[in-house]
């Protein structure tokens, strides 16, 4: 579903990537981690589409993200750190916009809404700053992309939120929904692999074993 | 297309600056038979109520409407809108064309507020309803064609690919500043970093 390969990016005579190769398949999810300024949200933003990469080739469900950015963004959907202004708007007009947008029935806005704990009627202007995340999140999940890029997009989440959020994402996983993660830690239970940048290279690459991955999904339905 | 278009004209409708204008427009052509009575301004003898009344409405309207499209479209701009194309996968001209046709209809909302007044005037001039009819249309057309050239104006910029073009240029401005600085200055101002894209929250 996305391969990478060669990616490269400078900014500003630094190398915030410097020539990364990774394949995720159809259903897959990666969990990318590793200290800030490493490389791990331009990876993110490259693989959104929202800046270009150097060098390299992105290909997500056939298309070359780079030459194809409208097409392939049909595909994606980035929860990271792209601002949401109110507007006026409730939550959920926002999300249903999004949903609508996306060719998506208005009750995946609602379900997103629950999901990261958010009033439906709720103004965004009334949500505080640090809950904005939550709405980028619910946007994410509510339109429905088969590819959900996930930028420090737990953080807003309160401990029953984020367990309601892994959850839904572990179910989307079965679906056939490619989901990858950045944080600063990976998520138990939630990625089939774990990626650590350093230095904007590949430090190291672990997958999670099916038994550790049964009991961490268990924990997580649990909770 | 459709939830965008219903997204921006709901936004529209829940600005004051909506009400505002059409509340201002239809006052000041309210007042104006009040202060000046059923014949107008005596100076401007020769055309009837209706007529002075519609050149206020023109007036109005070219203060009034630029104002209004400014203040009643949504908010993302730059950065905001690339995140807005990139979240709803739409191209940002689409999006562009739908806030145009949110603002046309707002607009068209303003002058159509007026109306009441105007079919007032126009009865104590004993002017055809037709007239009537053309001079709105007329007034109404004026502001679409503006709007539309405005519209086409920002719609082919916006299929430059925003992302790549803006940062590209960005981070060329920014390096020229910045050799600029170490040219002009040795202090420790001069050393401090450039913004990049990344710093100052570019998607």
């Amino acid at each position: 579903m996305i391969t990478i390969s060669g990616l490269t990016k400078t900014i500003e005579h630094r190398t915030a990537l410097a020539g990364v190769d990774l394949s995720i398949d159809r259903g897959g999810s990666v969990a990318v981690s590793g200290p800030d300024r490493e490389g791990r949200s331009t990876l993110m933003q490259l693989l959104a589409t929202l800046i270009r990469p150097t060098s390299g080739t992105i290909v997500i469900g056939g298309l070359d993200a780079v030459a194809d950015v409208y097409r392939a963004r049909r595909l994606l959907a980035y929860a990271g750190a792209t601002r949401i202004l109110p507007n006026r708007l409730r939550v959920d007009e926002y999300l249903r916009f999004v949903a609508g947008a996306r060719h998506q029935p208005s009750a995946a806005a609602d379900v997103a809404a629950d999901l990261v704990g958010l009033k439906r009627n709720a103004p965004i202007e009334a949500i505080a700053d640090e809950a904005r995340g939550r709405l980028t999140l619910a946007a994410a999940i509510a339109s429905g992309a088969a590819v959900l890029l996930l930028d420090q997009a737990f953080d807003g989440l309160d401990a029953s939120a984020r367990d309601r959020v892994c959850e839904w994402l572990v179910a989307a996983r079965h679906r056939g929904t490619v989901i990858v993660v950045a944080e600063h830690e990976p998520v138990a239970g939630l990625c089939d692999r774990n990626v650590v940048l350093r230095e904007g290279r590949i430090l190291e690459t672990s997958v999670e074993s099916p038994l550790d991955q049964a009991a961490a999904t268990r924990e997580l339905v649990r909770a | 297309m459709r939830a965008v278009v219903l997204r921006e004209a709901l936004v529209a409708a829940r600005r004051p600056a909506l009400v505002g204008a059409a509340i201002v427009s239809a006052g000041l052509l309210a007042l104006f038979p009040i202060v000046w009575g059923v014949r107008g301004i005596p100076t401007l003898g020769g055309i009837s109520l209706y007529d002075q009344q519609f050149r206020l409405e023109w007036i109005l309207a070219l203060v009034l409407l630029p104002w209004t499209a400014a203040r009643v479209i949504a908010n993302e701009r730059g950065d905001d809108f690339v995140g807005l194309s990139a979240l709803t996968a739409i191209q940002p001209s689409r999006l562009l064309l739908a806030r145009l046709l949110a603002a046309t209809i707002a607009l068209v909302a303003v002058i159509a507020g007026a109306l009441p007044v105007v079919i007032s005037a126009q009865q104590m001039s004993v002017v055809a309803a037709s007239r009537l009819v053309a001079d709105q249309l007329a007034l109404e057309r004026w502001w679409a064609v503006a709007l539309a050239a405005a519209g086409a104006g920002l719609a082919v910029v916006s299929m430059v690919p925003w992302p790549h073009f803006v940062e590209r240029h960005y981070s060329r401005a920014a390096g020229t500043l910045h050799a600029a600085a170490r040219a002009s200055t040795r202090s420790p101002a001069g050393e401090q970093p450039v913004r990049t894209p990344s710093s100052v929250g570019w998607p």
